[in-house]
């Protein structure tokens, strides 16, 4: 579902993705690991479709990313989502529904604990309740491929662990879940694959038992 | 695309400096207008081409493009990117829904100008029409400005740039007569002397039909914007423009359209037509005028000096009476100084010397079959009927709606030698030698004509109903057929 092939790319004259290679393949959740500057959030934007890579290609659902086929089959959370400030909770979900040409998820609303925020202003929000709104709207459509950057950011830990359910729920329905974290740990409990990103490169990935020494060792 | 229009809307109305900038900054404009103008013939209409623009220009030039940055900024795009909907979707939605938020504004302005004396429109929907597409066209234009700038205090920069020239070379505030030679051909590049004669046209003009092309003017100079603005579209703000050779098709239509424009300038408008219409005694000549009064005659004696204007004449007929048969005996023409009459081809009181174009045929042949059912054309006695229908030709005078101002008389006068027949003499100078008397009620009226009602003074209204009445009487009589050959 997801499949990047010597992705190279290049920010201010610096090589930030350097011919990284991968597939996360349907029903599969795999862990990008990395420190800060690593190249997670770029490798992450060319697979959004929100940054085009200087060679190499991306392809998810079959789709070069950022087309409208590749967008409808994409869930994506990105860093520090902007969220309409304006409008509440309920106005929110809706309107990112209406653009993914589905209907509001209420069950999954409720699964993360914002039904009762409904009509709430998005910038009345906390860090956490805007994080977990920012969770459904990249997974109220139901994509089979879902690229979350940091999704247990300023979540407590009742939230982490009813996203590690909701995720866990996804990958069964079939989904492709390429999952950014430092988290080694949530990482290593949740996804069948870890791709250890440092200085752009990939330099490791398998298994988390396989590579759990080895990411421990180099201070992951 | 209505879930983003109403959501860009929801944004806005929760926004009170929006609201203060979008909606309260308009009525403070108004005011302006309202003050710097308070010596028209009627307040505020001459001026709704100005202000009506101002108003779109300022939401195109900052109120579109400063929420775009801001929204590109907080980084609600970048989400918005992530969904399949189309970049044409979102710009749209975002010119439409400001298109919404303007229309509110222009209500709440036309709301303000009525209660502050502005008459009714006559024509409500190329009115409307006028203001919807400048309103496109300059949305467009600041949907392009939103997309080109990087930050909030670009969108100022970039705004003020294509705002101060429209507002002051451009014939938007400063009135194009008030502007030099060199800013003229200028000003023609600019949509905005186009959105001023669009709206004006509609109301205190003859409507769409006349200014037709400076409707599609603005139609293709929205269009060029949008194309632009949604091929340079970005999501995030550090994204690149990306210009293509398609961006040198647009300079190239933009440069075309501006030639068209200039080739068919249209002749700068006069200005405002303040001029004193002068006094009875102006136009009469020493010796006295024999005009059969309608009551008590006055004495002759009291008419010898030129220049005085209360005693000569014979009394006002002020009450009704039966409108035929007319037994007005004929006026002393050769007491009348038609010589001193304004000339035809001036600004006060003019009368065409050509024959109209076939757009402004059409318009005098719409108000030509629309007199027919005018009220105001069968009451009252006859010379009631012959002052009301002088209007026709008065209002417009007043108003400066030239070129159709120029060519009302002269309907007027085929209407009232059909009307009146041989008594239209005796009526026409009881009118020109009386212009305090009868009821000039079908002022209020004359939208039902399309043109548009007055709201001012009596007085200027009067002198120019006295001087079509000088002048038509000069001309059913033979005695002042047009200006004279120069010498």
């Amino acid at each position: 579902m997801i499949a990047v092939d010597g992705l190279v790319r290049r920010r201010g004259g610096r090589t930030v993705v350097d011919g990284v290679s991968f597939t996360v393949a349907a029903g599969e959740m795999v862990g990008l690991i990395g420190h800060n500057g690593a190249g997670k959030t770029s490798l992450i934007d060319c697979i959004a479709g929100l940054a085009r890579p200087d060679a190499g290609q991306v392809r998810v659902a079959g789709q070069v990313p950022g087309g409208a086929a590749a967008r409808a089959a994409t869930g994506v959370l990105v860093q520090q989502p902007g969220l309409p400030a304006r409008l509440t909770v309920a106005e929110t979900l809706a309107l990112f529904a209406a653009l993914h040409g589905t209907a509001v998820d209420g069950a999954l609303a409720t699964a993360l604990g914002l039904d009762g925020l409904a009509g709430t202003r998005v910038d009345r929000l906390s860090g956490g309740q805007r994080q977990r709104l920012a969770l459904a709207l990249a997974v109220q459509h139901a994509p089979p491929v879902l690229v979350l950057d940091e999704p247990g950011t300023a979540l407590d830990a009742v939230m982490r662990r009813d996203l590690a359910a909701l995720l866990a729920a996804r990958r069964a329905a079939g989904a492709a879940i390429l999952l950014a974290t430092h988290d080694l740990a949530e990482a290593a409990a949740d996804c069948d694959r870890l791709l250890l990103l440092a200085g752009g490169r990939l330099v490791a990935q398998g298994r988390p038992a396989d590579l759990a020494a080895d990411l421990i060792g180099m201070g992951a | 695309m209505r879930h983003l229009i109403r959501a860009n809307l929801l944004a806005t109305l929760r926004n009170p400096l929006a609201l203060i900038y979008g909606w309260l900054f308009p009525l403070i404009f108004l005011a302006g207008f309202w003050a710097i103008y308070a010596r028209d013939p009627l307040p505020l209409a001459l001026h709704a081409g100005q202000f009506f623009t101002i108003t779109i220009l300022g939401s195109a030039a900052f109120g579109l493009p400063t929420q775009m940055v801001a929204e590109r900024e907080a980084g609600l795009w970048r989400l918005y990117a992530l969904t399949p909907a189309s970049r044409w979707r979102f710009v749209v939605a975002l010119v439409l829904a400001r298109a919404l938020l303007l229309a509110g504004a222009l209500l709440l302005q036309h709301g303000a100008a009525r209660l502050l004396g502005m008459p009714p429109l006559p024509h409500p929907v190329s009115t409307v029409l006028a203001l919807i597409t400048a309103s496109l066209c300059f949305l467009c234009l600041g949907g392009l400005i939103g997309t080109l700038v990087a930050n909030v205090p670009a969108v100022q920069a970039l705004g003020q740039c294509i705002f101060l020239p429209m507002l002051i070379i451009g014939g938007v505030a400063v009135p194009l007569a008030s502007l030099p030679d060199w800013a003229l051909p200028v000003s023609n590049l600019l949509p905005g002397r186009h959105a001023v004669v669009a709206i004006q046209t509609a109301v205190t003009g003859t409507g769409t039909r006349a200014a037709g092309f400076e409707l599609a003017l603005l139609a293709g100079h929205g269009a060029l914007a949008l194309l632009a603005a949604v091929l340079l579209f970005r999501w995030e703000p550090g994204q690149r423009l990306r210009p293509g050779w398609w961006l040198a098709a647009i300079a190239a239509a933009w440069l075309a359209l501006a030639g068209l424009a200039h080739s068919r300038a249209r002749p700068v408008p006069a200005p405002p037509d303040t001029a004193a219409a002068g006094v009875v005694a102006d136009y009469v000549r020493a010796a006295g005028v024999a005009v059969p009064p309608a009551a008590a005659p006055a004495p002759p004696a009291a008419m010898a000096p030129p220049r005085v204007v209360t005693a000569p004449m014979p009394p006002a007929i002020t009450a009704p009476v039966a409108p035929a048969p007319v037994a007005l005996p004929a006026p002393d023409l050769d007491a009348i100084a038609f010589e001193r009459l304004p000339p035809d081809a001036g600004l006060v009181a003019p009368i065409a010397a050509e024959p109209p174009d076939a757009a402004l045929a059409s318009a005098l042949a719409r108000i030509e079959r629309q007199v027919a059912g005018w009220p105001p054309a069968g009451e009252g006695d006859a010379v009631q009927q012959v002052r009301s229908l002088l209007l026709i030709a008065a209002v417009p005078d007043l108003l400066q709606m030239d070129p159709l101002e120029r060519h009302l008389p002269l309907l007027v006068q085929a209407l009232l030698e059909q009307r009146f027949g041989a008594a239209l003499p005796s009526l026409l100078a009881q009118i020109a030698l009386h212009p305090d008397a009868g009821s000039l009620a079908a002022r209020s009226q004359l939208p039902a004509l399309g043109l548009p009602a007055h709201t001012g003074a009596q007085g200027p209204l009067r002198g120019r109903v006295m001087l079509y009445a000088f002048k038509l009487l000069g001309r059913v009589t033979g005695r002042r057929m047009g200006d004279p050959p120069p010498p």
